[in-house]
Formats: structure tokens, sequence, C-alpha cells
């Protein structure tokens, strides 16, 4: 309005176009029906933990598959979707200019559908990098690299073709999200194919985990954080009818969070085999990602000053409200989790889960169950269905998050403390880890509920939207009229620095985007991998065996590390329950690395000649009769699958172009190699009583099990009586 | 886990919940009635009252001294004798109570002059120049007032309708923010030029400060029992533990009945590694790891693994279902020296 009338006394052509509403429906139902899904399955996972026998003894439905399937479906399929609904209502009206290619739309759409569809398919089949966040192998890296960077030049060529003069903060967000996810997943990925869907990291050990987590941390960062808070700067003041409270507050957060989010990476690898520089960098990074996380939520919450009125009656605006004090919470949450004290007693305990979930199910969740209450009634030319069902949706997923978060803390809380507890004999308290489980099994089934009270508020939602939609008539297209961007450019030499350098120019504004989130990268990463001492070599870790690598892989397909850390933190309790602590230079030869970063059971970096083959044996078939009371899923398919040794020696030839150094020609005897320590395997079985044929599965992962954290042993062997 | 030992301490702890419960039960039903049966005009009215920074600042300000002052007069009526004491407490109580009321009023009747100079307050407020505005408003961010907002609303900034205000960074989110750059300078310096421990250092600390701890624990104690020591106990009471013991951590390998599964029959007379509760003792703490039997000296105590000991000796002759056939060599009490020096060596 503004720009139309400073362009002076001489009448302007108005451009007539059209903003598309199909693709912003599109993607809302996908959101929707995805959201829904990925959240089953994550009730699923839940009650699985208080009820092993919902594992079904099915490869398809154990919990280490189904958890990958959650987290994947919920982030990339119901935020994303929801996300990218968001993003082609708003970007296109506040830039005043439809998006630049319909068909890149399109293919956005279609492309980003398959992916979660092939990933639905996938991950329970066991195809995964067991890389968190990133598990889908790597023709869908390639696809999603290709999707996400078509949406990108959408985007920006929209920018360009924009009909006004300045770049509005909400698409800073969206631009920014764009480009440091298509950087973030291209580094995180880069691995080399063993077939069509397995390979091997290009990274490994200590180097591997700090990619990972540098990716794990700002895939928080940029797809669940700065995409919303971008929605949140467009739809918050559109329901509220109220200016943003701050445009200088914008840019310094803005740019305040994007640069320094990106070092934030390795507060995930506290107390751990990384470097001391790298965990420092991780921690005071996060100690200072606080008053710029808390600007969004200011900005937000400030905006609403003077129709905080409204908050009461408006449901939209109660959903954002609350979005943006968990969001305020999680982001204080955040820097404290990262102080080493605070970290020690919360990692590897549900505390990490508590914290996520406030994140994912009060931000991510209802900011966008807020965007949709306001969306869908408008392309649909009608009002909502029932403002008392969208009430009853607000206050039963709001009791959802407290059922959910309030047990999850509770169960971090008890179960660290219990793994750290010594009596005063200087022993453990509880040196059995399952009794540090087995106490939380009516906390998980707490959760449980907490679940299943937001999925049926979400439900609700579906039906409320769903109404509202079969009520109404899709407004497929909406024409605006604008003058073009030449008509109304003018030259104001007082205008504000930011305005001037980024706002007028959005190939600029992507590119020092993507420099501001590049430095932490590059300063984190580059000296991992380049400076030898970050990773001192120890002279006796040796690459695996044929079979142990066999092993190895089954460990990643059946998500192992989904429960299980190998990574015993230099602490006098883990020493005492797991023993050594781990150092860098044992991971050498894992691709990918298996850290993990929950301890649902043990840890597993010591477990290698803990208990004899046969227990190992038992254990997988029941693991209760090894350890009565076990929640950990059955694995009888192990002891009748017989593994594949096709691919013996292209793996053996990836592990030696990756640098493994097996001697030349190696693959071609492998898979004697393999053979012979199967029997020797096999044989020991059999004198436990254990008759079993020696090319079954459950062999190699005993040889990789039993392999686990030796090697330092084998150095120190004779020094160690 | 102190806290909750603290807590076990105390006699009848658990009513203490209860009544907490009570109160809060009784407290939620009160309120929800009164919600339920709350008129709209109520509410509005309610809606309505002008809750400015002022009072609310002094209302914490009041509820803190309602904090702070009970401490105070606790601490100053420790010493003396009990009597005097609880006279000094409810003093002190009163004083409060009175204290409470008179800034309850004094509240109250703000809030009244308020609401009856509503209008007039809007009004001058208009004309108000900005230099009016407390120093809190304007670090808490609100240095503009609502009425004076559009002063502040930026020109040419329209994006589909939406607007942008001038507003400068509330200065508290400021501070804040130098505040953690400086708290990250200081953790670094701090962390990496020697003043706190790395990783490393800690847990050499955490371990020493550890042993000294259970040294003198064990002095105190008296000294442990080790396998040269153990004596083999045959009180009925103490097999019923060492029995409770085998059940949690033995009877996954050796069976329930002590038959043998994957570890052998403990119910013959046969034994790998020696007989008589010495060597078993000895098999139990140190475990024979090559064979799959683990190490229990860091699950079990000493006085625990003796009773596991005297529990699995006493289990001879009992006839468990499906009893492993005997492994390794003969064992009787009192010729047992032979057989023993065997199954050390075994064991070495």
């Amino acid at each position: 309005m503004r720009n139309v009338l400073n362009t002076g006394a001489a009448p302007v052509e108005l451009d007539e176009f059209q903003y598309d509403n199909k693709i912003v429906r599109d993607f809302a139902i996908a959101s929707v029906v995805f959201g829904l899904i990925g959240m089953l399955v994550g009730l699923l996972a839940a009650f699985q933990l208080a009820f092993p026998q919902l594992n079904f003894d099915l490869p398809f439905t154990t919990f280490g598959r189904i958890r990958p399937l959650h987290t994947n479906a919920v982030i990339f399929a119901f935020v994303g979707n929801g996300f990218f609904a968001a993003m082609y209502y708003s970007a296109p009206r506040v830039l005043k200019a439809p998006m630049w290619s319909p068909l890149l739309s399109k293919f956005h759409f279609w492309g980003w559908q398959l992916i979660i569809l092939g990933a639905a398919i996938t991950l329970p089949m066991g195809i995964t990098t067991s890389k968190e966040y990133a598990e889908l192998e790597w023709p869908f890296d390639i696809a999603i690299a290709v999707v996400w960077v078509a949406a990108l030049v959408n985007l920006v060529m929209t920018m360009l073709n924009r009909r006004v003069e300045h770049i509005y903060a909400a698409v800073w967000f969206y631009v920014a999200s764009f480009v440091a996810v298509a950087m973030l997943h291209v580094v995180n990925s880069v691995a080399l194919p063993v077939s069509f869907f397995k390979s091997y990291s290009w990274y490994a050990g200590v180097q591997d985990a700090l990619v990972q987590w540098w990716y794990g941390h700002n895939a928080v960062a940029f797809f669940l954080t700065t995409p919303y808070l971008g929605m949140m700067y467009y739809f918050l003041p559109k329901a509220a009818n109220r200016p943003i409270y701050s445009y200088r507050l914008s840019i310094v957060h803005f740019w305040a969070l994007i640069f320094l989010y990106i070092w934030a990476g390795p507060h995930h690898l506290l107390y751990n085999a990384l470097p001391d520089w790298a965990q420092t960098l991780g921690t005071v990074f996060s100690i200072m990602l606080l008053a710029p996380s808390w600007g969004g939520m200011i900005n937000g919450l400030f905006t609403l000053r003077g129709a905080w009125d409204k908050v009461r009656e408006d449901i939209v605006l109660k959903f954002m409200v609350v979005a943006i004090t968990a969001y305020g919470m999680a982001t204080f949450e955040g820097p404290m989790l990262s102080l080493k004290n605070v970290n020690a007693i919360s990692h590897f305990t549900d505390w990490t889960v508590a914290h996520v979930h406030v994140g994912a199910l009060g931000w991510n969740g209802f900011l966008l169950f807020g965007i949709l209450y306001w969306l869908l009634p408008r392309i649909y030319g009608r009002s909502l269905y029932s403002n008392k069902l969208a009430n009853f949706h607000f206050w039963i997923g709001t009791l959802g998050i407290l059922f959910y978060a309030v047990p999850m803390y509770w169960a971090g809380w008890i179960q660290s403390a219990m793994w750290k507890e010594f009596t005063q004999e200087g022993l453990l308290k509880y040196p059995n880890f399952l009794e540090t489980v087995t106490q939380l099994a009516p906390l998980y089934f707490l959760r449980g509920v907490g679940g299943t009270l937001y999925i049926i508020g979400f439900i609700v939602m579906i039906y409320n939207l769903l109404m509202t939609a079969l009520n109404g008539k899709l407004i497929a297209t909406e024409t605006a009229k604008a003058p073009a961007l030449s008509a109304i450019t003018h030259n104001d030499p007082q205008e504000h620095w930011h305005r001037r350098i980024f706002e007028r120019r959005p190939v600029f504004l992507t590119i020092m985007a993507l420099v501001a989130v590049a430095i932490g990268g590059l300063i984190e990463l580059v000296p991992t991998f380049m400076v030898d001492s970050n990773v001192p070599t120890i002279a006796s870790v040796q690459p695996y065996t044929p079979l142990e690598l066999q092993g190895r892989d089954i460990y990643v397909r059946e998500g192992c590390y989904v429960c299980h850390s190998q990574m015993v933190r230099p602490f006098r309790d883990e020493i005492e329950r797991y023993g050594e602590y781990s150092k860098a230079g044992e991971f050498v030869y894992d691709r990918p690395f298996q850290w993990g970063s929950k301890r649902t059971g043990p840890d597993l970096h010591r477990i290698g000649g803990k208990y004899p083959d046969s227990w190992h044996y038992n254990h997988m078939d029941d693991p209760a009769s090894m350890s009565p009371g076990s929640i950990m899923p059955k694995y009888p398919w192990l002891l009748e699958d017989e593994l594949d040794t096709t691919t013996t020696a292209a793996k053996i030839r990836a592990m030696q172009t990756l640098g493994v150094p097996y001697d030349e020609g190696f693959d071609q005897v492998a898979n004697k190699d393999l053979q012979k320590q199967a029997e020797k395997i096999t044989e020991s079985l059999k004198q436990s009583g254990i008759k079993t044929k020696s090319d079954k599965e459950i062999i190699a992962l005993i040889a990789y099990l039993q392999r686990l954290g030796t090697d330092i042993k084998a150095g120190q062997g004779v020094a160690v009586k | 886990m102190k806290f909750r030992n603290y807590l076990e301490t105390i006699s009848g702890v658990s009513i203490f919940p209860l009544i907490s419960l009570v109160i809060f039960f009784v407290f939620f039903v009160v309120l929800i009635w009164y919600v339920i049966q709350m008129d709209r005009s109520k509410v509005e009215a309610v809606s309505k009252m002008p809750l400015e920074d002022g009072i609310l600042r002094k209302g914490a300000l009041a509820l803190l001294a309602f904090f702070v002052i009970p401490v105070a007069n606790a601490q100053s009526a420790t010493p003396s004798p009990n009597e005097s004491l609880n006279i000094g407490i409810l003093t002190g109580l009163l004083g409060l109570l009175i204290l409470t009321l008179v800034i309850v009023l004094v509240q109250a009747v703000i809030v009244l002059q308020r609401v009856s100079a509503n209008q007039k307050a809007a009004e001058a407020l208009d004309t108000a120049p900005e230099s009016n505005v407390s120093w809190w408003s304007r670090f808490s961010g609100f240095g503009v007032s609502l009425t004076e907002e559009k002063k502040i609303l930026i020109a040419d900034h329209d994006y589909d309708g939406i607007h942008e205000l001038d507003n400068r960074m509330p200065p508290w989110l400021q501070f804040l923010f130098v505040g953690t750059i400086f708290i990250a300078i200081a953790y670094v310096i701090y962390y990496h030029s020697g003043f706190g421990d790395l990783q490393q250092a800690e847990l050499d600390k955490e371990i020493a400060q550890a042993e000294v701890a259970k040294k003198a624990y064990l002095a105190k104690v008296g000294a442990s029992i080790d396998e040269n020591s153990v004596t083999l106990l045959e009180d009925a009471g103490i097999l019923k533990e060492g029995q409770t013991i085998y059940q949690e951590k033995c009877a996954a390998c050796h069976g329930p009945e002590g038959g043998g599964v994957v570890g052998p029959n403990l119910t013959d007379e046969y034994w790998l590694h020696g007989g008589g509760v010495k060597s078993v003792f000895k098999s139990i703490k140190y475990g024979i790891p090559e064979k799959g039997m683990i190490s229990w000296e860091k699950q079990l105590s000493p006085t625990d693994i003796q009773k596991v000991s005297s529990y699995v000796i006493s289990l001879k002759g009992t006839k468990p279902a499906n009893p492993k056939e005997p492994q390794g060599e003969l064992y009787t009490e009192g010729g047992d020296a032979p057989a023993r020096d065997k199954a050390v060596a075994m064991n070495q």
C-alpha cells in the first residue's frame, strides 16, 4: 500500500497475478496425514518400552527400526510439509509474486512425498545408515538434495521476481533454512555405496560423530527452528493483527541465531572421545545461543502486546502463545543441557527425550496447528467448522504435552541418579543396568498416555479441518495486483543499512546466510580432520574381520544404536559398570560410528568377552531368558536367517577405498576367513549345547559383539594382571 | 538420591504427600467451581482491571518480603531456648500477617484508585512525554506505551499488511546476550588455561576421592572378607539371603535350582575350578572370563559373595530337574588340597 503511494504522481500500471492455494492445501494435507502416521508410530514405540511384546517378534516392528521411522516421519513429513505449506502461502504474499515456477513447486511436492514414502518402506526393512535423522540410504540422499535445491531455486527466483522493494524477515528465515539444510545434508551424507541400499560413511569414528552431530543439532536448528520462526513472523502478526514488536531485534536475532547455532553441535558429544577444544566450543556457543533464541520468543510474545485480550478468545493465538512459550522453555533448557556438569546427568537418559518433545510437540506442533486453523478456513472461504472442537484440541494437546514431558524428565533424573549411585563399600548400588530400566516402566506407560492425549487432539483437528474443507470450496487461486518492482524502486539514502545491504538483494542475502552458517562448521570440522593429534592412534586397534564387519552391518540394520551406546564416558560409575572409558583411537575403523545418543539398554562398547557366545545366542533369541524382565525385543530371525556373504568382497573393497589397511587382494579370500571364524564360533556354541549352522546371521553378530572394545585390552594385556 | 534418603528418615513421611494432595485437590475444586459459576460480566470486569507493571512489581516485592522475613526471623530466634523460640516465631508470624494485610490493603486501594481514575489516566498518558515511562518499563522492553506506538511504526514496512515497530531491543535481552558472551569467554579461559579440570583430570580426581572414601569406610567397618579369609556360613537366614542373590544373578546360567544351563551343574560333587567355599568365592569374585563366567567383584560386596557361595555349597546333593552331567574334578570336604591346586592352575 505504502509503496504504491510513494511512486508519486504518475499513474502506475498494475501487474495482475495469481497466488496458488492448491499447493498450500496439498502440503497441508501431506503434513497432517504423515503427521498422524508418524505420531502413531511414535505411540507404538512408546508403548513398546512399557510392553515389550508390542514388538510383535517381527523384524519390521522392532523398536530399533520403528523409532527412526517415527523421528523421520515427524521431522521431515509432518514438520517439513507443514513448513512448506506455510511457506508456499506466505512467501508469495510478502513478496507480491507467485512462486516462480509452479512446475518446480509440483516437483518439490511430489518429490518430497515420494522420498517420505520410500523412507516409510525402507526404514522398517532395516535399510539405514544409522546416522540419526539422516538414516535414509544414499539413493534417497541424492533425491533429497535434488528436491531440496529445486525448492531453494524456486524460492530465490521468486525473491528476484518480487514486487516489493524489500524482503521481509519471514523470508530471511526461509532462505537461511534452505541453504543451511542443503549444506548440512550434503556434507553429512557423503558415503561410498556398496550396493543400491548399502553404503559406508566417508568419515570414521570421531570424525563421523562430529559431522553427524554437527548435522543432527543443526537439523533441529534449520529444520525445526528457523523455518518455524519464519512462519511465526508471518502468521502471528496476521492472526493478532498487530505490528511486529521490533524490526531491529529481528535483524540481530536472525544473524546471531544462524551464525551461532551451527557451532553448537559438539554439545551432543560432551565427556566423549571428542577432543576437549571441540567440546568447549560446543558448550560456549550453546550458552551464547540463549539470547538470540529468545529474541524470537520476545519478538513473538511482545508482538501480542495490546492483543492479549484476543488470546483469550482466539484459538489460533492460543496455540501460538503456547508454541512460543514452549520454544522459549526449550531454548532455555538447551544451553543448560550443554553445560558439562548438567550434561553429565542428562546425556543418554530420557531427559533429552523430554527436551526434544517439548520442542516438537509444543513449538512445532502447536505453531503448526495454530497456522492450520488460521489457514484452512481462508483457503476454503469459510469460517472454521467448530471452535469448540479446536478448543478441545488445545486443552487436550496441552495436557498431552505435560503428561509426556513430566514422566520423561522424572525418568531421566531417576535413571541417571541410579546409574551414578555407589554404596559405601565403593560398589555400584545398582550394578545391574536392568534394575534402572524396570524402575521406569510406569513412567514409560504414563508417557504413552500423554502421547495418546496429544494424538486424540490431533485427530479432532483433522476432523475439524476436514469438515471445514468439505463445507467450503477451495479457492484454488487468488488474484492480486501490484506495480512491478522497477516501477516502485527508489533510492533512499536514509535507508536502514540492513535494508540497503540485504533486503534489496536476494542473492546476496542467500549467499551471506550460507557464509554465516558455513563458518562455524568449517572451524570445527577442518581441524578435526586435518590435525592428527585430535585422534591419537592406538597401535593394537585393528580393522574388523570380514565376519565382524558383516555382523556390524547387522547391528546397524537392526538399529541397535537406538537403545545402546558405544561410548563409555570418563566417569567413575561408567568405568566401574562397563570398563575402561572409550578412546578416540578405538573408533578409526567405525563407519558409521555407533556411539548412540540414548541408553535404553546398557553401553556395549566393552561388551566384547564379557559374556560367552552362548549367552549372546540365547539372549538374542529371547532377552528375558538371560536377563529376566528385559524390555529388549526378541530377534529370533537372526537365528534362522542365513548371512548374505555375496557382499563380503564388495564391502572389503569399499573399506579399502576408504583407507582401511586390509592386505591387497584380501577381498578375494575374505569369505574364506569369514567361514573360518564362523566355524570357531559355531564350535564354541556347540560346546555349550547349542546346535546351529555357521552360516546364520547370529554368528556374525556374535563375532562383532565379542570383538567390541577388546582391541585396547590386547595392547595392554601383558601389563594388566 | 540423597534427598530421598533424608525423606525416608522422617517417620510417617507418607502422610505429607497425602495432605498436600488433599489441599491441592480442594484448591482446584474450589477454583473450578468458582470459574464455572462466574458470569460473563464478572469475567469482563476482571479482564478490564488495569493491572499495570507497577502493581505487579510491588506485588512481587510483597511476596518476596513474605518469604524473606520468616527466614530472618527464624535465624534470629534460633539460639534462644525452646519456649521463647516458639513465642518468637508466633510474634514473627503475627507481625508478618499484619504486614501482609497492610500491603494487600494498600494494593487494593491503589487498584481502586486506578479503576476510578482510569479515564483520566488514559488521557494523561496520551500527552505525557516519554521520559515519564519508568525505568522498569524501558528495561523490560516497553519503553514506548501502546498509545504512542504510532510514533515508532516504521513507514514503508508493509508486507501483506504486516507492519513493523522500531522498538529497541529490550535492554535485559541485550545484557543477557552480552553476559553470555562474557561467560563463554570466561569458560574457555577457565578450562583451557589450567584453572579448571578437563575431563581426564576430573576423572582422576573423582577416582582418587572415591578411593579415599572407600578406604576410610572399610577401615571403619573392619577388614573385609576375601578368598583367603572367607568361611562357610550355614545359618538358615543367611542361606536364604544367598538364595535371593542366586536367583537374581546366577539362575540365568546355572538354572533356578542349580542344575546348570549354560554354566555347569552346581549340585553335584564335581567342580571345574575347585570346590569348597574358598574356591567358589574366588570363582565368583574374579569370574572365569574365558568360559563366560563373569567377574562379580564389582556387582556384589564381599559379604554378598560369601552368602551366595555358602548357598551354592548348600545345594550339594539336591535333585534339580534336568541336571547337567557332572564336569571337572571330584571334590570332597577335607581331602581338597590336590583338587584345588588343579583348579587354580586352570584358572591361570
